[in-house]
């Protein structure tokens, strides 16, 4: 849906985005970031309000710049808290609608569903000067999905937003994911994107670190082996039968809390195994994790 | 695409500067109101409204309400969007880019235009209507002619406006510096430059020009010299026209070929 | 362990600061609007300087040729020569004041740099003459600067002192006028300023405030005292009065003094209204 190639934008001297390459399929992608890394740069190249330097960007097949055609399948929402503040909720919506050339009644229909959707329906006809942070976030999302579009870009749509409207709106992106939209959510906080979708972008520096599911990237990182963290009776017991493996580099163990944390160069092999040593020395695991196969470590270990 | 219009219409409408535009356009009546009142208490030979009348409309309007509006509000037609950082809401939908500005400026010039003529409107009637009713009515050919030369200077200062205020970081100082200064001291110039002018034009189209003494006025920054050679009227709207259209064009292809960056980008 | 809120707060403490706060405010303030159109502007309001320094010289040889010939008239530089050429800048004057002067509180303003400023060692009368510094630092720069160095040709280039002794006043009388003009303005810019919700309306607001009630002055003759309603009438007045030339309207100069120390005060309330450390600017 979307494909990008050769992608770079400079600011006189300064670069925004450096020589990007990627395709996107319908479904949820996190462009993953620190502030500044040129994830708002991206976006805002993908609806066409800045000219790339080099390289193109298709959607649909399309190009992007200059051409309002494409922007009918696309559906954004900025990071930017701004708005006509003597709006109401609904005018904003419903304004938008008749923009992008549905009649009256159906703008109304359509913004009425998107606020709906969004929960706002109690603060619709309030104007937004009046409004929370949270509510101005959602009241931006209504905008973005009224149309129903096919390629949503959001732009740190949770900003400001209460732990449930967190909840709902992380709800809502991966149903319209689900659903076949194409869907691209910019964050630089890793747990939200982790809860929306595994398949991911890594950007710093406006360069690609990294692209693909988050599991698969952690695998490919060989200087950093996989950190995994076993709760389990005999703790020193099987500290000492994983350190007779190769791939297991370290062992740290703390027998007053029954745990100990194995650093290992073959994830597979050692999951593989595990089960076999705990059944022939009669250890019973209570619990195990990777605290190093989240998002966190991956982009850690990937920006260090 | 036609909704554009009504949705900047409303925008107008609700801006502050609207308020700011309404309360311009009332100065131009209280002054009238004040020479009225002032005719009927002080015996004083200059107070012939009639003889005012002419010099009055002249730098009350043409030289003073109708660029400074315009100026306000056609740096606006971009700068605002920008400045507010709405642009990027405006430029992500599915309609050219030109008919966000040119639908922009559009309603600019209906607001401002509604203002300066009911503005003008009842300037005249209080400035005529002690000079009985067939004075009143005589007048309304020259007035109805008056209105379409400020309206026609509307369709010009605000795309050339607009455009200065997509350019430039500082539109209202160069707009300010245009009209009271470049118009001003061009028409002071021998030989052609005040064909370099769009005042120049607009003083050929308004009819009260003629009957202005230009030693009254004086040199101050309100004081621009009224040429005596006169442009014939039908040259002088194909020439309005023709810059009317020109900037409207410069206007549009700008918001085609710019980029409007915000402070985030970097 | 409490949770603290996280605020910027007014300083309240005690400060052995070498260098005063409004200082450092007003060389920033320059220094960030010494920019092109501030440079082609001061270039443009060169010219009327130059034409000046030229006509004095003449003016210097003429006097020769006057007193070779045999024949005197009134001296062609006196002391109404300086106050016209400041009224000729007038126009030049208030563009500066919008060029710099319109952004300068409402940018922190909309910025919420307010509460940045006062978290520092600063307080409100340090804001304000900072901001005013640089008001005052470009308006000499069209108005005292050149018509000092006028003075200066002009008393360089006279073959006697008799022009230096009839006017050695000039220069004070110059330092009186254009600070009134520049505080008078100033303070309108600044009030302004504080009071708009962005720069260009604080520009056109200023413009207006300027030349509206000129404007009224001109269309409205007749009216006794409706000049005492223009600043620019009054600044006009209070310029005569201390250039000691004819009163050019019919009021006296000290009603003129009296509404431009209003307009100053007036202006003060706004801005002391407005510049508030702490603030929720929406």
């Amino acid at each position: 849906m979307i494909r990008i190639d050769n992608l770079s934008k400079w600011y006189g001297q300064v670069i925004g985005v450096n020589d990007l390459t990627f395709e996107t399929e319908p479904g949820v992608t996190g462009f993953l970031g620190p502030n500044g890394a040129g994830k708002t740069t991206l976006l805002r190249l993908l609806t066409g309000q800045l000219r790339p330097s080099k390289g193109s960007i298709l959607i649909d097949g399309q190009p992007v710049w200059n051409n309002h055609a494409i922007l009918r399948k696309v559906g954004y929402c900025p990071e930017l808290d701004v708005f006509w503040n003597y709006l109401t909720g609904r005018k904003f919506v419903t304004g938008f609608m008749r923009i992008h050339g549905f009649d009256s009644e159906e703008s109304q229909g359509r913004a009425a569903k998107a606020i709906s959707l969004m929960g706002m329906e109690k603060h619709q006809d309030k104007k937004i000067g009046s409004y929370s942070r949270g509510m101005r976030q959602r009241i931006k999302l209504a905008q973005a999905i009224a149309h129903d579009p096919d390629v949503l870009l959001l732009d740190e749509p949770l900003n400001g937003m209460d732990p449930i409207g967190r909840h709902q709106t992380m709800q809502l992106i991966r149903r319209l994911g689900e659903e076949g939209k194409t869907v691209i959510v910019s964050s630089h906080v890793l747990h939200e994107i982790e809860e929306m979708t595994d398949t991911i972008l890594l950007i710093n520096h406006g360069s690609l670190l990294a692209e693909g599911n988050i599991y698969e990237i952690r695998r490919l990182i060989d200087s950093h082996p996989l950190q995994v963290s076993i709760m389990c009776d005999n703790v020193n017991i099987l500290t000492a039968k994983l350190l007779e493996y190769d791939d297991v580099k370290s062992v740290q163990f703390d027998r007053q809390s029954s745990r100990l944390t194995a650093e290992t160069v073959s994830p597979d092999e050692f999951h593989m195994r595990l089960p076999a040593i705990a059944l022939d020395n009669g250890i019973r695991i209570h619990s195990l994790w990777s605290p190093d196969e989240n998002l966190e470590a991956v982009f850690d270990y990937l920006v260090r | 695409m036609g909704y554009l219009f009504i949705f900047f219409l409303r925008d107008g409408i609700h801006s502050r500067r609207a308020v700011w535009i309404l309360v311009m356009g009332m100065i131009p009546v209280a002054a009238a109101l004040v020479l009225l009142l002032s005719s009927r208490i002080f015996e004083n030979s200059d107070l012939n409204l009639r003889l005012i009348y002419p010099q009055f409309t002249y730098l009350m309007f043409l030289h003073f309400l109708l660029p400074l509006a315009a100026v306000f509000t056609g740096t606006a037609v971009i700068g605002d969007e920008v400045e507010e950082r709405t642009l990027q809401y405006l430029i992500t939908r599915p309609v050219p880019r030109w008919s966000i500005v040119a639908f922009k400026a559009l309603a600019g010039v209906v607001t401002v235009g509604a203002v300066i003529l009911v503005s003008f409107a009842l300037t005249y009637i209080i400035m005529t209507a002690g000079s009985g009713q067939a004075r009143l009515a005589r007048g309304i050919p020259s007035f109805l002619r008056s209105c379409g030369a400020m309206i026609l200077g509307l369709a010009v200062y605000m795309p050339l406006f607009g455009f200065i205020g997509g350019v430039l970081k500082k539109p209202v100082f160069a707009g300010l510096l245009f009209v009271f200064g470049w118009e001003s001291a061009v028409a002071w110039f021998p030989g052609n430059a005040r064909f370099l002018t769009v005042a120049h034009y607009l003083h050929s189209l308004f009819p009260e020009t003629i009957r202005i003494d230009p030693d009254s006025i004086g040199n101050s920054f309100f004081g621009i010299a009224i040429s005596a050679n006169r442009t014939p009227a039908t040259i002088s709207i194909a020439v309005l026209l023709t810059m009317a259209a020109l900037f409207t064009a410069l206007m549009t292809v700008l918001l085609y070929r710019k980029e409007y960056r915000l402070e985030q980008d970097s | 362990m409490p949770i603290y809120e996280q605020v910027y707060k007014s300083r309240q403490g005690m400060t052995a600061a070498t260098v005063p706060a409004w200082w450092i405010i007003g060389r920033t303030g320059i220094r960030l609007s010494w920019k092109k159109s501030m440079v082609l502007l001061l270039l443009v309001s060169s010219i009327p300087l130059l034409f000046r320094a030229v006509q004095v010289y003449m003016a210097t040889k003429l006097d020769v040729a006057v007193d070779l010939t045999g024949e005197a008239g009134a001296p062609l530089i006196d002391a109404g020569y300086f106050l016209g050429f400041i009224g000729g800048q007038m126009f030049l004057l208030i563009m500066a004041m919008i060029l710099a002067g319109a952004g300068l509180v409402v940018n922190d303003r909309k910025f919420k740099a307010l509460p940045l400023y006062f978290s520092k060692p600063l307080d409100f009368r340090d804001y304000v003459s900072g901001k005013f510094m640089v008001i005052y630092f470009y308006g000499s720069l069209l108005t005292l600067i050149p018509s000092m160095l006028l003075f200066l040709i002009m008393v360089l280039t006279s073959r006697d002192l008799a022009f230096l002794k009839s006017c050695y006043w000039v220069p004070f009388a110059l330092i009186i006028f254009t600070s009134v003009i520049l505080v008078t303005m100033g303070a309108v810019i600044l009030a302004v300023s504080s009071a708009a919700r962005g720069a260009r309306s604080a520009s056109i607001f200023f413009f207006v405030a300027m030349t509206i009630p000129d404007l009224f002055r001109r269309v409205i003759p007749g009216v006794p005292g409706i000049g005492l309603f223009s600043i620019t009438a009054d600044l006009q007045q209070v310029g005569a009065f201390v250039f000691k030339r004819e009163l050019p309207f019919e009021f006296p100069a000290y009603w003129s003094a009296g509404v431009l120390a209003a307009v100053i005060i007036i202006s003060y309330v706004v801005i002391r209204k407005r510049v508030k450390p702490e603030e929720v600017v929406t």
